[in-house]
């Protein structure tokens, strides 16, 4: 995956314009394709959530465009995510459907990309201003990461076929 | 969070769990925590490309410590 912090609306292009792989091999078309997308502190504030929209619609395109040119013969999809731990805007292409999505949670697929921006940009300038509130466990605890009385973990995930016509 | 005593890292489980994933690892700052890395099962580190300079902070601030 491709990590990066950005300062600036140069650095966008970057993202817009990096490499795809489509292989059907799932770790490595997360190697290659999935960006994790953090803002830089100044840019956090400045940045507009229409800017944003932008970004990720000329994203979407080119990417579709790019698949177009690959001449792929199996079906790839486009699928973006808040990582709330991270705080990072992530996104992934791969091949297959709704059915391949690689998330250990449950998913709740929603139509638009604009909410879950929304949700990004609202948080981490929160974290920003406020802080994030964690939990800390005992170092003693053995079982730290299980929480059986915890309520189900879900994501919301925006997904997009990529069509070759 | 648990925080490892030996590499004082602080390590949580990761809710999303995309591609295999389990943890995410965080380092402390002057700032607050910062995140580096996503872990499998077996804590190792999944493979990443660096594109720049890395790091989100989470400020202390509000931070709620549990015994």
């Amino acid at each position: 995956m491709n990590i990066v912090t950005i300062s600036n609306f140069d650095q966008f292009n970057l993202i817009i314009n990096g490499p795809l792989c489509l292989s059907g091999d799932q770790s490595e078309e997360i190697y290659h394709n999935m960006w994790c997308i953090a803002l830089e502190d100044d840019f956090i504030e400045s940045i507009k959530i229409q800017e944003l929209e932008h970004f990720i619609s000329n994203l979407i395109e080119n990417r579709e465009q790019q698949f177009k040119h690959i001449n792929y013969k199996k079906n790839a999809v486009f699928y973006m995510w808040f990582d709330q731990q991270a705080l990072q805007l992530r996104f992934n292409v791969i091949t297959g459907d709704i059915k391949s999505l690689p998330f250990g949670c449950k998913v709740s697929l929603i139509n638009s990309y604009k909410t879950i921006l929304n949700n990004f940009i609202n948080t981490i300038r929160e974290v920003a201003q406020c802080g994030d509130r964690i939990e800390f466990f005992d170092m003693q605890d053995e079982n730290w990461d299980e929480d059986e009385n915890e309520e189900e973990y879900v994501l919301d995930v925006f997904i997009k076929t990529l069509h070759r016509n | 969070m648990y925080r490892d005593p030996v590499t004082k890292l602080w390590w949580s489980r990761d809710l999303a769990g995309h591609g295999g994933s389990s943890y995410k690892v965080f380092k402390e700052g002057s700032k607050g925590f910062e995140w580096l890395f996503d872990a499998i099962k077996d804590g190792t580190r999944m493979l990443n490309k660096h594109k720049g300079p890395t790091g989100v902070f989470i400020p202390y601030k509000e931070v709620i410590f549990k015994a």
